[in-house]
C-alpha cells in the first residue's frame, strides 16, 4: 500500500488566515487539491514554511473535532525523556505538530470516515489556534484504477 | 479484463512496436497512473565498470565511481485488492501503479547514463547501477547521500531524538503493538550506507562497512550543500592514496583511523580537538558539530564518534558523502587455502550491493536500492569466453529480482478481519523495475543470466525451464559450481531465497516466434509452495526470421569451468570449533525475531571468531512456518548437514484418494513406511536427519559441496500433545580467514533484521575474553 506526502508551504498570496497552503505531493497537484488514498496507506506532512502546524481532524464546514476528549491545544502531550511511554493515539488523531523544515510524525494511518468518505482537516498553528487552511483525504476502498493488467489466471 | 498470456503478450508487444504504449507520465493527480504494459523488453542496467590498468590478473585495477542516494518519484506497482489471502498469482488480483516518491542508487558516471528523473517527472523504477570490477581490483567508490528527508514520513532519525521511543511511528498503533523497541524497530530509513553482499574484503573504515551511518547533505534554500564535487579533490587524493597502500598488499585493512593522510589528520594542530578545516575527516567533525547544533532536539552524533575516535576506532556517523576504497583479493587458482599471503581469494561471480542501515534495510530495499556486483576473473568469466567467445559473459542479461514497494505493512493497520489482515506476502516481483519483461534470445542460443534475488522477503522458486527449454545452473551466490553439480542441475528446479544469485545457462529451443514464460512461486517455506500460485517471472520471446544458432553458442559448456583450489570443500579435519546458534520468532503476530534469545542491541552477543580459524556451526531456526534465510558477511560458507523435519516423501501407496506425499518425520515408531523416520520428541538424539534403507537420501548431495553467503534454515515442527517444538538446522563450515573486525549475521528477510534477528560477528587477531561492541546501530 502506498505512502503519501503532502507539503505545506507558505502562500504566495498572504491571504490573512491562510499563512500555508496544502499541495499533494504529486507531480501536477495545485494547492487545495485533495489527497486521494486507500484505506490504510500512510500519509505525512513536510512543512516547508518556518513556522509549526499541526493538521486537526475538522468537520466537512471546518469546525474543530475532538481528539481524545480535546480540542486544541494539540494532543498528545510531550513525551517524557526517561522511560517514554508508548504512543497510544486516540480515534481522528492525525498527527504531531510539525516542526518547519521536518516532516510529521507520527505517520497517518488512513481509516474510513464513519460518515462519508472524506477526511476534513484543517492547520492549527503552535499556540493552538485554528488557521483558515484546511485539507481533504478522499478515501477510497480500492483505489480508482485506469489501465489495469490482470495478473492472474 | 484482459488476461496476461502469450496472446496478449504477444498483442502488447505489437503494440510497442507500432509507438502505441501509453506516454510515461500519464498520470491523475491523485497518484495513480497508467501502469507499463507487461511484457516490456528486459531494461538493460546502466554499468559502472573497472578501467583496465592491465591485463595481468591481480594487478588490481580501479572500479571508480560515485553512487548517489537520492529520492526521485515512480510509478510503483501495487497488488489489488490488499489482503492476507491475496498473494501473488492469485486469480482475479489486478495491478494498480502510484505515484510514490522513493529514495534510490543513481551511478553517476555509469554508461549509459542514468540521470534522476527531474522533480515534475515520475520515472520507472530501475535498480542501481551495475558495478563490474575484476578479483584483484580495488574498488574506490563515492557515496553520496542526497535525500530529502522531509518527502518522507519520520524524516529525520527518530532513535536521535532526544525525546521519544527512536522508533518510526503510525496512527495504526506501530511501534506499540508489535512490542518493537529501538534499536528494533523500523527507522532511521533516510540514513544511507552500502553493503557489498558477497563481497570477501575488508569490513572495516572504508571496506565492507555496514555500521557507517551516513546522514543526508544538509539542505540551504532548496539545495544540497554537499554534492559528489564538494570532496572531489579530499576523495582523489584518498583514492590515489588508497590504490598505494592496497597494490600488491590485499589483506592490508587501511585506512584505520581518521588521522591517516590524506583522509586525515582530523583535529589541527594534532591533538586539540578542534576540527582540521583542510582534510576531510576535519570537515566531517566540523559538519557532525554543525548538525548537534542546528538539531538541537536530537541527540548528538558528534560525541558518538568523539568517543569512538578515542578509543582509536573508526568513527561510524557522517555527513553527506563517503569514500568506499577496498579490494577484492585475488589469490592464484592453483595456490591451496594453506598458501600464500591471502587464504580465500574472492570468487568471481555476481554479487550484489544494497543499503544496510538497520532499522531501514526493508523499506530502503523496497524503495529499490539494490544492485548487481559482478567481479570477474580468469577462472570462470575467461573460461566461459574461452567457450563462448570474447566478452560473451559481459554481454549476458543481468536480471536483478525485487519485491518493490514503501513502507513495511507494520507501520499500517494490523490488519482488520473484513480484511483477513493486511500482512500480505509482499510485492509480486519485478524484473530490473519491470513486471513480467521480455528477454529476446535467438533460436537454439544459450544465454547466461545473472540472477540476483535482492527482495528483502520472498525467496523464488523456479519450477523448471520453460517447454522445449533447457537450463543449468553453474554458479551460486557468486561461487562458481564444480562440475558435479553443475551437470546434476541440469533442468531441476531450484530455489533463490532472499539475497541469493544463481548464474544460469539457459537454452533455447530452435522454435522461433513464441513467447515462454519463467515460473516462480513466492516462497518464504517450503510448505508454502502447496499453496502458492505459479507467478510468471518474465518471459522469454524466441526470436523469428533467424537462423538457429548453431557451435558452442548453442551448446552448454560441457564441463564446468575448474574451481581455484580455494573452493575446495572444507575437510573435517580443518574443522577447529563449534557452535549452535539459534534463529526464532516467537509469540503471536506480528511475533518476534531473535538470535540466541537476544533482539540484536549492538552491545553484547558477538559471535566472537580467531582470525584463520575454520568452524563448523549449527545453524538452527525454532520457528514454525517460516526458513530465515541466514546471511553471514564477508566469508561463504558450506552446508553439510541438513536437518529438515517437515520434509515430505512420496507416497508409495499410489491409490486414488491418497495423498501423493508423506511426512518424512513421524512422532511415531509404528506402521513407518520407507523413506519414513520416527521423530520422538522425547529423545534429542533423533532429532537430526535420517536417511533410512531402503533409499538413502543424504542431505545435503554428496561432495562437493555448494558455496553459498545465504541459506534458508529449515523450519521447526511442532511435536503433538504440547510436545516441544523441534528445530530444523543446518551445519555450515566457513573459513574466517583474512579480515579481522566486525561484521554481522541475519536473517536475509529484512524486515525480521530490522526488528532485531541480526548479530555482531568480531573476527579477532588473539583470543580474548567479550567486550562490549563499540558499534551501535541508531
Amino acid at each position: 500500500m502506498p505512502d503519501w506526502s503532502i507539503r505545506i508551504v507558505p502562500n504566495p498570496s498572504q491571504i490573512a488566515g491562510r499563512p500555508v497552503v496544502l499541495v499533494p505531493d504529486l507531480v501536477g497537484a495545485l494547492p487545495g487539491d485533495p489527497l486521494d488514498a486507500q484505506i490504510d496507506d500512510l500519509v505525512s506532512w513536510n512543512n516547508e514554511s518556518g513556522q509549526s502546524y499541526q493538521p486537526w481532524p475538522t468537520d466537512q464546514s471546518g469546525n474543530l473535532l475532538a481528539v481524545g476528549g480535546k480540542t486544541p491545544p494539540p494532543a498528545p502531550p510531550p513525551p517524557q525523556q526517561q522511560a517514554p511511554p508508548k504512543p497510544a493515539f486516540p480515534p481522528l488523531f492525525i498527527t504531531n505538530m510539525v516542526p518547519p523544515n521536518r516532516s510529521s510524525s507520527p505517520a497517518y494511518n488512513v481509516v474510513m470516515p464513519k460518515i462519508g468518505n472524506v477526511i476534513f482537516y484543517c492547520l492549527i498553528d503552535a499556540k493552538g489556534n485554528p488557521t483558515k487552511v484546511r485539507g481533504q483525504i478522499i478515501v477510497a476502498a480500492i483505489p480508482r484504477t485506469l489501465n489495469v493488467p490482470s495478473i492472474g489466471g | 479484463m484482459v488476461q496476461f498470456n502469450a496472446t496478449s503478450a504477444a498483442r502488447w508487444l505489437a503494440a510497442a512496436a507500432l509507438g502505441l504504449t501509453l506516454p510515461q507520465a500519464a498520470f491523475a493527480q491523485s497518484g495513480t497512473l497508467d501502469c507499463l504494459p507487461l511484457g516490456q523488453p528486459l531494461p538493460k542496467i546502466p554499468e559502472i565498470a573497472a578501467q583496465r590498468t592491465s591485463g595481468i590478473a591481480g594487478a588490481g585495477s580501479i572500479l571508480r565511481g560515485t553512487i548517489l542516494l537520492a529520492n526521485e518519484k515512480q510509478r510503483i506497482v501495487f497488488r489489488e485488492p490488499t489482503g492476507f489471502n491475496n498473494s501473488p498469482g492469485k486469480p482475479g488480483l489486478y495491478f494498480v501503479c502510484r505515484q510514490q516518491t522513493v529514495r534510490v542508487f543513481r551511478g553517476l558516471n555509469a554508461q549509459p547514463p542514468m540521470p534522476l528523473v527531474p522533480p515534475n517527472r515520475v520515472g520507472d523504477p530501475m535498480p542501481g547501477p551495475v558495478l563490474r570490477a575484476r578479483v584483484g581490483d580495488i574498488v574506490q567508490l563515492t557515496f553520496v547521500n542526497d535525500i530529502n528527508p522531509n518527502q518522507f514520513f519520520g524524516s529525520i532519525d527518530q532513535g536521535e531524538k532526544k525525546t521519544g521511543i527512536g522508533c518510526d511511528t503510525s496512527t495504526a498503533g506501530y511501534p506499540a503493538q508489535s512490542n518493537d523497541a529501538f534499536p528494533d524497530c523500523f527507522h532511521g530509513s533516510s540514513t544511507g550506507n552500502i553493503h557489498f553482499h558477497g563481497t570477501h574484503t575488508n569490513p572495516n573504515s572504508t571496506g565492507d562497512n555496514v555500521f557507517l551511518e551516513v546522514r543526508p547533505s544538509p539542505i540551504v534554500n532548496g539545495k544540497s550543500t554537499i554534492t559528489e564535487k564538494t570532496f572531489a579533490k579530499q576523495f582523489n587524493d584518498f583514492f590515489k592514496a588508497c590504490y598505494e597502500q592496497l597494490k600488491g598488499k590485499p589483506l592490508l585493512e587501511w585506512p584505520l583511523s581518521w588521522n591517516d593522510a590524506p583522509l586525515g589528520p582530523w583535529d589541527y594542530p594534532p591533538g586539540s580537538g578542534n576540527p582540521n578545516p583542510n582534510t576531510w575527516t576535519g570537515q566531517q567533525a566540523k559538519l557532525l558539530q554543525d548538525y548537534d547544533k542546528d538539531n538541537p532536539d536530537l541527540k548528538p552524533l558528534w560525541p558518538l564518534d568523539q568517543e569512538q575516535l578515542k578509543q582509536n576506532l573508526w568513527p561510524q556517523y557522517y555527513i553527506g558523502a563517503y569514500p568506499y576504497c577496498y579490494q577484492v583479493p585475488y589469490k592464484d587458482a592453483a595456490e591451496p587455502v594453506s598458501a600464500g599471503p591471502v587464504k580465500m581469494g574472492q570468487s568471481p561471480g555476481t554479487h550484489w550491493y544494497h543499503a544496510h542501515k538497520h532499522g531501514s534495510t526493508a523499506i530502503n530495499v523496497a524503495n529499490g536500492m539494490t544492485g548487481v556486483f559482478i567481479i570477474e576473473g580468469p577462472t570462470y568469466d575467461d573460461k566461459l569466453n574461452e567457450w563462448y567467445g570474447p566478452g560473451w559473459t559481459q554481454r549476458q542479461p543481468v536480471i536483478v529480482l525485487n519485491q518493490l514497494g514503501v513502507s513495511p505493512n507494520l507501520m499500517r493497520g494490523f490488519g482488520g478481519p473484513s480484511k483477513g489482515g493486511n500482512a500480505d506476502k509482499g510485492p509480486d516481483f519485478s524484473v530490473n523495475g519491470r513486471m513480467q519483461p521480455v528477454i529476446d534470445m535467438k533460436p537454439g542460443e544459450v544465454q547466461m543470466w545473472r540472477i540476483a534475488n535482492t527482495a528483502g522477503r520472498s525467496g523464488a522458486f523456479f519450477l523448471g525451464p520453460p517447454p522445449g527449454f533447457n537450463w543449468r545452473r553453474i554458479a551460486q551466490d557468486g561461487v562458481q559450481f564444480a562440475d558435479q553439480n553443475y551437470q546434476s542441475s541440469q533442468n531441476k528446479p531450484f530455489l533463490m531465497a532472499a539475497g541469493n544469485r544463481t548464474d544460469l545457462l539457459i537454452q533455447a529451443p530452435t522454435t522461433p516466434a513464441a513467447l515462454f514464460p519463467v515460473v516462480v512461486q513466492h516462497d518464504v517455506d517450503p510448505s508454502d509452495l502447496a499453496t502458492a500460485y505459479p507467478v510468471t517471472l518474465l518471459w522469454v520471446r524466441v526470436k523469428a526470421g533467424q537462423q538457429p544458432v548453431t557451435g558452442n553458442a548453442s551448446q552448454f559448456i560441457p564441463t564446468a569451468p575448474t574451481q581455484p583450489a580455494f573452493l575446495g570443500d572444507i575437510a573435517d579435519s580443518e574443522v577447529q570449533g563449534s557452535r549452535t546458534i539459534t534463529f526464532a520468532t516467537t509469540g503471536p503476530f506480528p511475533s518476534s525475531h531473535t538470535i540466541n534469545g537476544h533482539k540484536f542491541d549492538g552491545f553484547d552477543n558477538a559471535q566472537q571468531v580467531l582470525l584463520n580459524t575454520v568452524e563448523e556451526w549449527k545453524i538452527q531456526n525454532a520457528t514454525i512456518g517460516i526458513s530465515h534465510p541466514f546471511h553471514i558477511h564477508i566469508n561463504p560458507f558450506q552446508i553439510v548437514e541438513i536437518f529438515s523435519p517437515n520434509d515430505t516423501i512420496p507416497n508409495p501407496n499410489t491409490a486414488a484418494g491418497q495423498p501423493k506425499t508423506l511426512p518424512k518425520y513421524v512422532f511415531t515408531d509404528q506402521n513407518l513406511v520407507p523413506g519414513q523416520c520416527f521423530l520422538n520428541p522425547n529423545d534429542e538424539s533423533t532429532w537430526k536427519p535420517c536417511p533410512p534403507p531402503p533409499s538413502p537420501t543424504p542431505l545435503p548431495p554428496p561432495p562437493p559441496h555448494i558455496w553459498w553467503d545465504v541459506f534458508p534454515i529449515p523450519s521447526g515442527i511442532q511435536a503433538p500433545n504440547n510436545g516441544p517444538l523441534i528445530p530444523g538446522y543446518f551445519k555450515m563450515r566457513s573459513r574466517f580467514v583474512d579480515y579481522p573486525g566486525y561484521y554481522v549475521l541475519h536473517c536475509h528477510i529484512l524486515a525480521h533484521e530490522d526488528r532485531g534477528m541480526m548479530t555482531t560477528v568480531e573476527v579477532t587477531l588473539l583470543k580474548k575474553a567479550p567486550t562490549p561492541i563499540p558499534f551501535h546501530h541508531h
